[in-house]
């Protein structure tokens, strides 16, 4: 046997575990060395120690507080509903007149607000894409770049015009070829004197087809529609 | 020889509560010591041992007569919370006879007076006996706290709450060869460490 079997047997030694075999052997161990003979000594001596160690005394409150906590845990293991309705105990007729008010008022509350609400007098229509503003501001621009009565106003074509005498039969504004390709370079319009005197005889508009309006009802209308006054007389 | 507490747990299972405080009162000593031994912290362990009682209360419906022993059981909870404990301070635990033998080494008179008054009658005529002994629970208990958590478990079952073996095995869920070679393994270190105070008395 070695040091290091004899201090694994130290325990079961002195507990009396070791069978007779185990127990010649380590006591021969121990006779011839001195260090693991000194090493038990102190072994067993600071086990006594630890043995002697005082009890401790639980304070006197000890029973007093574990009841309070599980008096809590008991209180805690009633469902929320039975805590809430515990201190009402026998007053059960009151605790359902409550809830009976409660109910009718819900009820009532309900009823009134469903009540003054008329969906059908005014309906919105709106879109995602445009709002009022929006739409306005498309509209204005749309006004600027109409040409108003006369047309062929010289100011605004100064490098391309060719001049015509006031008198002529022809009201003609020139067009730039590059931006009409396809088209010729005056558009004439025949109008009869007859039917509108007060404009000229020929209405003439330059059109440039990169500045033509997009048509208005291309975008999205946010407008609300009376039905009390539906202009359809019905129908809707 | 029938275990009394685990009767005792029977008869909470069918509604008997005064069965429980007969447990409490039974239990509450050992509990508390074993906590505070373990910790080394002996304010902790009242609050420990009482939530070891809330939880054996709150298991009484799942608790099986037969399968462990009563003392088995109510070592695995306390153990469990004590390694929870531990875990949550981040740290071994102070050692709450520090204080205590800081003032009473100090050597003024004025300390072993203060001693003769308050201690019992039976050894307020020793001073130096109660010096001693307190000196002696502090080399022991600081070793103790000194060993890592594993050694130091089951070296308190064995040597401080006497549980025999197979029960430390229970408790901790270990094999019973596991259990024994660390209670050896726990008994020389403390050697070790109870070396100097030892050599010097």
């Amino acid at each position: 046997m070695n040091c290091l079997k004899a201090e694994e047997q130290f325990s079961a030694y002195i507990e009396d575990e070791l069978d007779y075999r185990a127990v010649r052997t380590f006591e021969a161990h121990l006779n011839a060395c001195e260090s693991c003979r000194r090493e038990f000594t102190l072994f067993h001596e600071s086990l006594d120690l630890l043995h002697q160690l005082p009890q401790i005394e639980p304070s006197t409150d000890f029973d007093t507080a574990l009841k309070a906590r599980l008096v809590d845990t008991q209180v805690e293991s009633i469902p929320l509903w039975g805590r809430v309705l515990q201190p009402l105990h026998g007053q059960i007729h009151l605790v359902l007149s409550g809830v009976a008010v409660m109910l009718m008022m819900v009820a009532g509350f309900y009823f009134f607000q469903k009540a003054s609400i008329n969906p059908e007098s005014v309906e919105i229509v709106a879109t995602p894409r445009a709002s009022r503003e929006a739409l306005l501001v498309e509209e204005r621009r749309i006004e600027e770049q109409r040409p108003q009565f006369p047309l062929a106003v010289p100011s605004q074509e100064p490098q391309s015009l060719v001049s015509f005498p006031e008198s002529s039969v022809f009201d003609l504004q020139p067009v730039r070829r590059n931006q009409q390709p396809q088209l010729s370079a005056f558009n004439l319009q025949p109008v009869r004197r007859s039917q509108q005197p007060q404009f000229q005889v020929f209405d003439l508009q330059p059109v440039r087809r990169s500045q033509q309006p997009q048509r208005l009802e291309q975008n999205y209308i946010l407008q609300t529609i009376n039905y009390t006054e539906a202009p359809t007389g019905g129908g809707l | 020889m029938p275990d009394l507490d685990d009767e005792l747990m029977k008869q909470c299972q069918q509604g008997d509560m005064e069965a429980f405080d007969l447990i409490v009162r039974r239990n509450q000593i050992p509990l508390v010591n074993f906590i505070a031994r373990f910790l080394s912290d002996p304010d902790a362990a009242e609050d420990l041992a009482q939530e070891t009682f809330v939880r054996m209360f709150k298991a009484i419906k799942r608790y099986r007569s037969g399968t462990a022993k009563f003392s088995t059981w109510m070592y695995h909870i306390a153990s469990n919370l004590c390694r929870n404990e531990l875990r949550n301070r981040g740290r071994r635990g102070r050692f709450f006879v520090d204080n205590v033998i800081t003032e009473s080494s100090s050597g003024s008179e004025s300390t072993e007076e203060d001693l003769i008054a308050t201690a019992p009658a039976h050894v307020s005529l020793q001073p130096g006996n109660q010096l001693e002994q307190k000196e002696r629970e502090h080399a022991v208990q600081s070793a103790i706290s000194e060993l890592p958590d594993r050694y130091r478990l089951p070296l308190v079952l064995r040597d401080l709450q006497e549980l025999s073996y197979e029960e430390i095995s229970n408790t901790l869920t270990l094999q019973l060869g596991t259990t024994k070679s660390r209670i050896n393994r726990a008994r020389l270190m403390l050697k070790d460490k109870l070396r100097s105070f030892v050599e010097s008395t």
